[in-house]
């Protein structure tokens, strides 16, 4: 069980979530298991704040159980998360003010898109006109304007993936969480959403943790990748170093050397696109 | 020759299913028949005077209907008032349930607290038990408590159902967790949650509930035969014994009451058989 923080300083850990650009994420010895199985196995990690950090390994490597516990969905059963500098150990998943995308995109099936994307605000008590004009901007950037009043019982998986991602999006979070946001896309529609997500955090300054299966999509993106294998972290690295210095085992096996020359220039591609208007 | 065979086959299969198809059809109906029959007979009788009820062999159609039946059982008993007190009592009990069992249902189904199961365990055990064997000790608490002889007796009972939280959280397990997750990452509590989320995918649970509980509570005859001894408190179902005397009884009015009595339960029934239905068709809710 976590240590009871008094109530006071976890309201103030919540302020100042909340009135953060960007916060910083910091693992210690974090260790969680679902029955007998040990999803993640003493996981150290820091991100800076407004670092692009991207999760990669295998399926079952612990990528999802990390963002989940960071999301407050889960709690660690071993180990110390602190988001901001302060022990989130007690905050409850509402009051991190953290954003996420569901890997299953979690749609309010009975609300159209536009009120999918509009929830999060309203609950933040945005005004209207705030509202609308945040909806409608985040819905041009992801190309989901005709689908506003659709529900997402009607739309395609990768049109309901790209509705999942702008109802993250929408929010002005400190921190990010993505779990395999693009997966159901076809290459172009991933391509160019790798820009554009990597613009917008560049315009949002927040921090972004992205969990994906797709190396290249690691590479081209993150900042930082952390490749995971049986819930351990087994290499920290930046594109560059990931590339020219692979741990030697099991990370130098997982990443192909194709993949990587792939990889750089659809990185340089995507960090030379053009800004969103 | 093989085509001929099969298609010989095919005839064959066909009449066979359609003798099949027939003899099904045909016990349906003769058992929708009989199930019918005391209602037609209820019809028949409202319109007949009291001598004529009981003739046989019974005539469906009276020759000369007796309409003033209808007029009568506004003046000879106090019904509108028996069925202002019985629609009282039916939407405040419908309305708790509605509230209660759909909130229990969702901490049942969606949260985690410590011995949950067990404890909807225990709650589901207390439907096998009949409420003939406690209405009793249960009446004498609620005395001890000063509401026998107020309609807050029923409404306060009837305010919770282990049924109602049973049938909801059924409901409830087959809408993804991810939901309720990605709702709390939007900021929400679970009040908001269960409001704005659950409450509005559960629709048809909803009307299943609404029409369960609403036909039972109007219904009932025993729980407001215990609690309500005054007049003035009396629900129809009671009250249609002031049409029984000592020594005689006015089936005519009776029967005619009860037609009254029947109408909003049909016509809640209707208004909400379209999301009944609905539930059981689609209760695919992947999104």
């Amino acid at each position: 069980m976590p240590v009871e923080l008094h109530p006071q300083s976890r309201a103030l850990a919540s302020a100042a979530l909340r009135a953060l650009p960007a916060t910083s994420v910091s693992l210690r010895g974090v260790r969680k298991a679902f029955g007998s199985v040990l999803a993640l196995d003493g996981i150290d990690l820091d991100v800076d704040p407004g670092e692009f950090i991207a999760l990669i390994g295998p399926s079952g490597c612990g990528k999802s159980s990390l963002l989940r516990l960071i999301a407050g969905l889960d709690e660690p059963d071993e180990g110390e998360l602190r988001i901001a500098g302060a022990d989130v150990a007690d905050v409850p998943a509402r009051e991190r003010h953290l954003a996420m995308v569901f890997q299953a995109y979690a749609l309010y099936p009975h609300l159209t898109v536009f009120r999918n994307l509009a929830l999060p605000l309203e609950i933040a008590k945005l005004d209207r006109p705030t509202v609308e004009r945040r909806v409608e901007r985040i819905a041009e950037i992801l190309d989901i304007v005709h689908l506003l009043n659709r529900r997402p019982g009607l739309l395609s998986g990768g049109q309901r993936q790209r509705v999942a991602l702008a109802r993250a999006l929408v929010r002005e979070s400190p921190l990010y969480l993505l779990d395999e946001p693009l997966s159901h896309l076809d290459a172009p529609q991933r391509r160019a959403l790798r820009a554009r997500i990597r613009t917008l955090h560049e315009e949002l300054g927040a921090t972004f943790i992205y969990a994906t299966h797709d190396q290249a999509e690691a590479l081209a993106m993150a900042d930082r990748v952390v490749v995971m294998n049986e819930g351990r972290i087994a290499q920290v690295a930046t594109a560059r170093g990931l590339c020219d210095h692979p741990a030697p085992g099991f990370v130098a096996g997982f990443l192909a050397a194709e993949t990587m020359a792939g990889a750089l220039d659809a990185r340089r591609a995507a960090l030379s696109a053009e800004p969103l208007q | 020759m093989t085509v001929l065979a099969a298609a010989g086959a095919r005839v064959g299969t066909r009449r066979r299913v359609k003798i099949g198809h027939v003899l099904v059809v045909v016990t349906a109906i003769v058992i929708g028949l009989v199930m019918l029959a005391p209602f037609a007979w209820m019809l028949s009788a409202s319109l007949k005077l009291n001598k004529d009820v009981f003739t046989f062999p019974i005539q469906w159609i009276p020759t000369q209907p007796r309409w003033q039946n209808y007029v009568d059982i506004w003046t000879k008993i106090p019904l509108a008032l028996f069925i202002w007190n019985t629609a009282k009592i039916t939407i405040a009990v419908t309305v708790l349930q509605l509230l209660t069992s759909s909130l229990a249902a969702y901490a049942f189904a969606k949260l985690r607290f410590p011995f949950r199961d067990t404890l909807f365990l225990g709650y589901i055990a207390t439907i096998a038990m009949p409420w003939q064997v406690y209405m009793v000790p249960q009446f004498l608490l609620m005395r001890e408590l000063g509401l026998h002889n107020t309609q807050w007796s029923l409404i306060v009972l009837q305010a919770f159902t282990a049924f109602g939280v049973f049938l909801m959280r059924q409901f409830y397990q087959s809408i993804p967790d991810e939901l309720c997750e990605a709702a709390r990452i939007d900021g929400m509590n679970e009040y908001q949650i269960w409001w704005r989320i659950m409450l509005p995918l559960s629709k048809p649970a909803l009307s299943t509930l609404t029409i369960f509980t609403f036909v039972t509570t109007w219904n009932d005859f025993l729980g407001p035969l215990i609690y309500l001894t005054k007049t003035e408190l009396k629900t129809i179902q009671i009250g249609l014994r002031m049409f029984i005397s000592q020594y005689s009884a006015e089936y005519g009015l009776i029967m005619a009451a009860s037609v009254v009595a029947l109408i909003p339960v049909l016509v809640v029934f209707l208004a909400l058989q379209r999301f009944f239905v609905e539930g059981i068709a689609s209760t695919g809710l992947k999104g």
